[in-house]
């Protein structure tokens, strides 16, 4: 998987084939569709039990379809490789459960049984808990890492484009060229006057807007993606 | 202005209704936005934010510029994560062709974001400047301002700007429509150029036989 991920995305994809892959990209996001959310949490939350509480933190991401990966598949066997996907961790989750309790008192394994009923059960009448917790805890791996190498080029781009502070040690600066995101960020902040300082291009300073135009409006924009529609227009009336 | 393929915001993607990202979208987002923010003051200074859209966008250098002199209306330098969203959410409208139902949705941040001088009016020339973001021609702002000013001061209020905003969408809406009926005539007339194709073949087999027929007999 890492060295699928570590290939280059090819540049030329049609344009069709992103139209198409569009509603398909929001299939890569989660592999626990409203379809199937009679599912128990554990099954499709690592992170956590029945009753939606963390059990542990060894894996962060949920094992996802590398999105690089299903560039080159066709919607329905994406579609196939993600039920697969679903399929193969309710019977490693499942399997899981199993040992664990089987540790405890091998005796119980009517009892055993009789909880993964009333586990069911207690999923039914949370139909849609997994999908929601995932939806609003968890980012997919692919995107994260994504994200990172993106935002790596972006800052060193940033970097090599501003000239080196003249105290700055010659030596030092090209070591800075090989860094990772994390050590990269850390050095920032431990020297924030180097390339990457606030500046301000100097040139005629913009006409500044009345105050009330600050952030207000701008806030109320943001609130309408939890969906309440209604807290933007009724603060543009207010102000 | 179209987002490059493979990019992280090539991935995100607009409610259709009300031109917004998810809350999953935001969150992530909010994460790369931490991640931009090297100097960890939970914003972009201009450096940082010109190499991102420079990066992630195929935006010529002058626009990139004009557009954080639109966002950062405080005169400070650097742009906050509220000002990210909207430029986010205004990219991603454009790439989705969702320009008119974004302005209708959300009239009010752009009409605040297109009134540079802070007169609570919307000057030509300052709309003409930044008609690239939402893919208006030249030709359909003359018009706008022609219809839809109605004050006569060759200045758009809020009212006005409005009210453009819902012509806009019907206007849109209309020409699905009509996008969908062509295509569905397409299709009825593809389908009829068939039968009379399969038809003919059956026709010509149909003789085709009977002149075998004949010269057996």
């Amino acid at each position: 998987m890492e060295e699928n991920l570590s290939k280059a995305v090819p540049k030329h994809v049609h344009h069709h084939r992103r139209s198409s892959l569009h509603g398909d990209v929001r299939d890569l996001w989660t592999t626990a569709t409203m379809s199937t959310g009679n599912v128990s949490v554990a099954d499709v939350c690592e992170d956590f039990d029945e009753e939606g509480r963390t059990v542990g933190k060894s894996r962060r991401y949920s094992q996802t379809i590398s999105i690089l990966e299903n560039l080159h598949l066709k919607p329905e066997e994406i579609q196939q490789q993600a039920r697969l996907e679903l399929e193969l961790r309710r019977g490693r989750s499942l399997e899981r459960d199993l040992a664990v309790e089987e540790e405890h008192d091998e005796s119980v394994t009517s009892l055993v049984k009789c909880t993964s009923e009333s586990s069911a059960s207690q999923s039914k009448q949370m139909p849609h808990q997994a999908y929601w917790t995932e939806q609003q805890n968890r980012l997919p791996l692919p995107l994260m890492e994504l994200m990172e190498k993106e935002v790596l080029d972006i800052l060193s781009k940033a970097l090599n484009s501003e000239h080196p502070h003249p105290s700055f040690h010659k030596t030092s600066w090209w070591l800075w060229q090989g860094l990772g995101l994390q050590e990269w960020s850390f050095r920032m902040c431990m020297s924030c006057q180097i390339p990457l300082a606030l500046t301000n291009i100097p040139r005629d300073p913009p006409k500044l807007k009345v105050e009330r135009l600050g952030t207000g409006r701008l806030n109320g924009f943001l609130h309408l993606s939890s969906g309440t529609t209604d807290s933007l227009y009724s603060k543009g009336r207010e102000l | 202005m179209k987002v490059k393929q493979g990019s992280f915001l090539w991935y995100l993607y607009l409610d259709k209704i009300y031109c917004l990202l998810s809350l999953r979208n935001v969150k992530a987002l909010m994460e790369y936005f931490h991640l931009l923010d090297a100097h960890r003051r939970n914003t972009l200074n201009d450096v940082l934010f010109f190499h991102f859209l420079h990066h992630v966008t195929n935006m010529k250098i002058t626009h990139i510029k004009m557009i954080f002199d639109m966002l950062d209306w405080t005169a400070m330098g650097e742009i906050g994560f509220d000002q990210f969203y909207v430029l986010v959410c205004i990219v991603l409208s454009h790439q989705s062709h969702l320009e008119d139902q974004f302005m209708y949705r959300h009239s009010r941040p752009v009409f605040d974001l297109l009134d540079l001088k802070g007169e609570l009016k919307i000057d030509g020339t300052d709309f003409e400047m930044y008609r690239f973001l939402f893919n208006l021609k030249k030709q359909e702002l003359r018009e706008l301002f022609h219809d839809f000013d109605i004050t006569g001061d060759r200045l758009l209020n809020y009212k006005e700007f409005k009210l453009y905003t819902i012509f806009c969408t019907e206007k849109s809406i209309d020409r699905k429509k009509r996008r969908k009926q062509r295509e569905e005539e397409r299709e009825r007339e593809k389908g009829k150029d068939k039968e009379k194709y399969y038809q003919h073949l059956k026709k010509m087999y149909s003789t085709g036989l009977n002149h075998r027929s004949r010269s057996l007999l």
